[in-house]
Parts: C-alpha cells; structure tokens; sequence
C-alpha cells in the first residue's frame, strides 16, 4: 500500500511537471524560419547603414504571433460552400487534387475550389470572354461590386480593406503594350488586404476580385489564411534587424552602387507566408525599414522587410533536399 | 544570401501519380534552365536566388501531373546561356528558366533585356561582370520555334518588360519563331520554388498555360509595403503570343505558332496582369 501511495505521488508529481512543461513550453515553441523570398533583380548586396536618425523608440520588446487555423474541410462542407455559387453542388462529386489539397467543383458556367486545411477559396465565371471590355467599371464602381460580392458569400472579414484597383489588359502586338495598354482593359482586379492589431499584413494576405465589363464578377480569390492569437514573442533589436538587412536576409529595393545608405523609419507588420500549414503554421510579425540613399546624384526612398522575431525563437529551415533528377552532363556543347 | 528552401523533389517523385488527380496526359518534351548559386559559387553581387529550385519544382510537377516524361533540368554550374540561345531551349515543346533578369537598359549595349547567368557557358568558369556576353542571353539572342520549342517560361525580373518603347515590343516579338506562348513578367518579381509546382498543377488540371502562370504568381507572389521608388515592388505578370493562342493548354496542338516577319504584329497579342500592389 505505501509503495502505491508513493507511486501515485510520484506519478502526480511528473503529472504536474509535464502539464507545467507543456504550458511553458507554448512560449518556448520554437518558430520556423519565415521565408520572404528575394527579388529576381539585382539589389544592393553589400552596403554600409547608418541608423542615427532612425527613430525606434517606441517599438515593443514583445509582439502577438498567430497561428494560422486549420480548418479539415469534409466533402460536405465543401458541397454546402459550393453551393452559394450554385445550386447543383449540392449534390457534386468533386474533383479531388492531391497536390493542391483541393476540391473542385465545376460545370460549364462555374468553377468553385476550396482548400481542405486552409479554407482558400477560387470563383470563377466561365461564361466571361476574353477581350477587352466595352463598358469596364470606374475604380470606386469596381470596389462597390467586388465588396458587394465578397459580403454576399462571407468573404470580406472586418480585417480587410480595398488597398487598390489595377487594370488588366490585352493589348494588340501593333500598340505599345505599356503606354498604351490603357485603352484595352479587359477587367480590372481590386485588391484587398488586411490589418491585424493596427498592423499591415504583408505577403499573399489577400482577396482579389477581378471586376468586368459592367461590374460582371470574373473571378475571386480568397487567398488568405485565417488566424488566431498564439502568444507574444520577443523581438530582436532593431539594430540586430538592420544588420539582417545588409546581409540579406530579408529584403530591400535598394540599387546597386548606392551609397550612404541612411535608415529614417521603422515598423511593425506582418507578413503571411503562402507555405502549407504544416510547414509555417504562424503568422509572424517583421520590421518594415524605409530610408533613403544616394544614387547617381539623386536622393532615392527604399523599403526593406526583416523577420522580427528574436533568433533564438527561430528554428532555422531543413537543409535543402537534393534535385530527384541528376544533371545530365552538357557534352558536345 | 542563401535562402535556404526544402524543395519537394524527393516528394514529388515518390508521390508520382497520387498527383495525376487532373485531366492531363500529354506527353510534351521539356527543359529547364536555372540558377541558385550566383554568390555562393559565382561570386555574383546580384546573390542567391532560388531559380534552379523552381526549375526543378516545375519540371516535378510537370511529370507529376502526367504532361511529360523526366526531362532535363539543368541547373547551377551546369545552367548556361547557351540553353537559351542555342539549341538546348528550342529542342523542347515546354522550356523554363528560373534565375536573374536584367531590364531592356541594364546592359546598355542595345540587345534587351536578358536572363543573367553567372557561368560562362562553362561548368567551371564564371563571369567576371555582369555584362559579360556569354553570362547573358538577351532577346537578340534568342529565336524559338523553328525547331520545336512552343510554350517559354521566363521566370524572371523584367523579361517581357518594355520600358515603355514600342522597338523593345518589336525585339520581344523577333523572338517568336513558331513559338506559341511565351510566359513571364513585366516587373520586378520574387523568387519561389513553390509556385512552379502550382503552375504545373494548374496545367494539369486543363487550365490554359496562360491563366496557370498568372494563378500560381497570384498565389505566390508576395506583396511588400515598397514606395513608389523603381522597383516599386508591385509584380506585374505578363504572357505574350499569337492572339489564337491565347488559349494554349495540355491538350492543345504542338504544332507551330505564328512567326513573327516584322508586318504581322498585329496577329499577336499581350496580356497583362497586375498580381500585386503595395498595400
């Protein structure tokens, strides 16, 4: 009987250590590395930076981190979303895609797909041609019937905001096709993104409505990911951020051969990664710089983007994988 | 700077037909040229990007998703002008390349715009400038078609970019030679390996060519709080072809495109897409 008592405490004991292991743990959780991949432009890669007349003095030490949700969509609750768009998938049999993790609900008019784990969603009218349009919206007519369609099927969170409206064209191969590209839009996309905690959210967190010829619907994405509150982390210094920026490891839009590279201004955002839940299952906060330099006798502005979560919250990435396939040797070139 | 990226290829290759969830079943011949490694290995200030990784990550989904057989992927040291230029590029139906581009003006000797490498046509030597010829194949330099090649991915900065002057529109089109689609940007964009994996998904799934590249940018590409400063950071996504063509997809002819002889301009087509802003 005393060796059970003194089981049971012992057992208690490790109980209660794991439980406080684990609840510890969840602000020890390790973090994996945001990736922001880099420009396919050449960019200043080595410079020197002068921060004196940066002020950061009112940045937090610790920031929220969110974790993106994972939703496990059935079959019929993808049917049911589906079916907002039109009634007969109800009763579809999806196409499934392995490698994106989608259904895919389609017919001659419609096509409707919606990730299993992130809940990311794809419209598409079929029936819209592809020419240029004869009576294509105004910017504040395309923002009132992408914002009235989003709010029709529950896609517009109260987090997002039109950010902006773009043209998009097909333009004859006898005109020039970027001076002149006004003349042929065929749609226009209007573009919505969001804030968290007053924060821009930076990367693919957005929904794009492309708007046609007399506010005709074309298409939707709804390419964010939804959040909820993880727990706060400590961020690294801006200082310690800054020198991530000159040795690239995040990215900036400054000019080769710039000099006097001065940083003015810096603040927080976030930043959504379009990776699978599994692989960066949170939406982690970066510093945004904005400075100026000097180029060819001229004062140019520039933006940087650096992770900002301290490092040692960081799990650093897998190591890359080998290519499948070898390289075939190059003879006879 | 080395992003380090886990590239699925392993995966892709042992997940095989698990892919196949789509409609496609062509059989097209593909290539693929790219370049990580420019610092790392080339000493090249325009530093690493992950080019070789998108080439390899398209070429997997592209056999993944039944539209071809195991192609070739070069990559790196083993990645030259010379795929572009010479017979390489035009020996295949699809090509892509994945890696540095130059704008029409960067290398001022009046030839375009231009996917950088940082080999000389060589598997151990590199370039000393970036304006070395043979460390560039620029439009004037490339002519795709006449021997089989019909739908071109640059997956670049800049490629189908025309500064706003009607010759460069010209010097673009020079390039079609029977060549039915070529697909790129006309801007600054970022390097993901990902988004060729969707680009070829999205192929494999009956989509047209044309709205697959402008799908996966719009999944992929990220937007950036820039300024109005060039770059702006907005990514324009841009497909130039034959107007007929416009609807290219797996399943469609492999039969050559219209060439362009300098008159018939009018027969082609640009389309354009505007995938991000600054927010």
């Amino acid at each position: 009987m005393k060796k059970l008592i003194i089981s049971a405490t012992a057992l208690g004991v490790l109980a209660f250590a794991g439980y406080s292991l684990s609840v510890e743990g969840k602000s020890e959780e390790k973090l994996p590395e945001l990736f922001i991949p880099g420009m396919g432009q050449s960019v200043a890669n080595d410079f020197k930076l002068s921060l004196e007349s940066m002020d950061s003095s009112e940045l937090p030490e610790k920031q929220q981190v969110y974790k993106f949700k994972k939703f496990n969509i059935t079959l019929e609750d993808a049917r049911k979303k589906a079916a907002q768009f039109d009634p007969s998938f109800e009763k579809a049999a999806p196409k499934q895609n392995a490698q994106l993790n989608s259904y895919s609900f389609e017919n001659e008019t419609v096509l409707v797909e919606i990730e299993k784990d992130t809940g990311k969603m794809y419209y598409q009218d079929k029936t819209y041609p592809s020419e240029v349009a004869k009576n294509i919206p105004s910017d504040e007519e395309a923002v009132a019937s992408a914002e009235e369609f989003l709010e029709k099927f529950g896609w517009l969170p109260e987090t997002f905001e039109p950010a902006g409206v773009t043209a998009n064209t097909i333009v004859p191969g006898d005109v020039n096709s970027e001076t002149e590209a006004g003349d042929y839009v065929s749609t226009k996309t209007v573009h919505f993104y969001q804030k968290i905690d007053q924060l821009p959210v930076l990367g693919v967190s957005r929904i794009m409505v492309e708007v046609g010829d007399n506010g005709q619907i074309v298409s939707a994405r709804k390419y964010h990911k939804e959040v909820e509150a993880f727990t706060s982390y400590g961020l690294k210094s801006v200082r310690e951020a800054a020198q991530d920026l000159q040795t690239s490891k995040g990215v900036h839009n400054i000019s080769e051969d710039a000099k006097n590279v001065v940083l003015d201004k810096v603040e927080l955002a976030y930043y959504e990664d379009p990776a699978r839940l599994d692989q960066q299952p949170y939406l982690q906060p970066v510093y945004v710089f904005e400075g100026t330099y000097d180029y060819e006798g001229k004062k140019v502005s520039f933006s940087g983007v650096v992770p900002a979560v301290s490092s040692g919250s960081i799990k650093a990435m897998d190591a890359d994988v080998p290519p499948a396939v070898s390289y075939k040797e190059k003879e006879g070139k | 700077m080395k992003k380090k990226i886990v590239i699925p290829a392993l995966l892709a290759v042992s997940m095989g037909s698990s892919w196949a969830t789509g409609v496609a079943d062509a059989k097209w011949t593909h290539g693929y040229s790219g370049q990580s490694a420019y610092q790392r290995t080339g000493s090249c200030a325009y530093g690493d990007r992950a080019g070789g990784e998108y080439v390899q990550a398209l070429h997997d989904g592209m056999v993944g998703n039944n539209l071809a057989d195991t192609g070739t992927v070069y990559r790196d040291n083993q990645s030259w002008s010379s795929d572009l230029t010479g017979s390489f590029a035009d020996s295949k139906q699809f090509f892509a390349f994945a890696g540095h581009g130059l704008d029409a003006n960067a290398i001022g000797n009046g030839k375009g715009a231009a996917s950088h490498f940082y080999t000389l046509n060589s598997s151990t030597q590199f370039h000393s400038s970036h304006s070395d010829d043979a460390a560039n194949a620029q439009w004037d330099e490339i002519r795709w078609g006449s021997n089989g090649l019909r739908w071109a991915t640059m997956y670049q900065c800049n490629f189908l970019r025309n500064l706003g002057s009607t010759a460069n529109d010209t010097k673009i089109l020079n390039m079609f030679k029977g060549m039915r689609l070529m697909m790129g940007f006309a801007s600054i964009m970022y390097l993901d390996s990902r988004e060729g994996g969707r680009y070829a998904a999205r192929i494999g799934a009956g989509w047209t060519l044309k709205d697959s590249f402008f799908d996966a940018a719009a999944y992929y590409q990220p937007a950036l709080k820039y300024g109005e400063t060039n770059p702006t950071g907005k990514v324009i996504a841009r497909v130039v072809g034959p107007t007929s063509l416009g609807g290219d997809k797996w399943d469609s002819s492999t039969g050559a495109g219209l060439s362009f002889n300098g008159s018939n301009a009018s027969s082609f087509t640009t389309w354009t897409k505007e995938i991000t802003i600054n927010p």
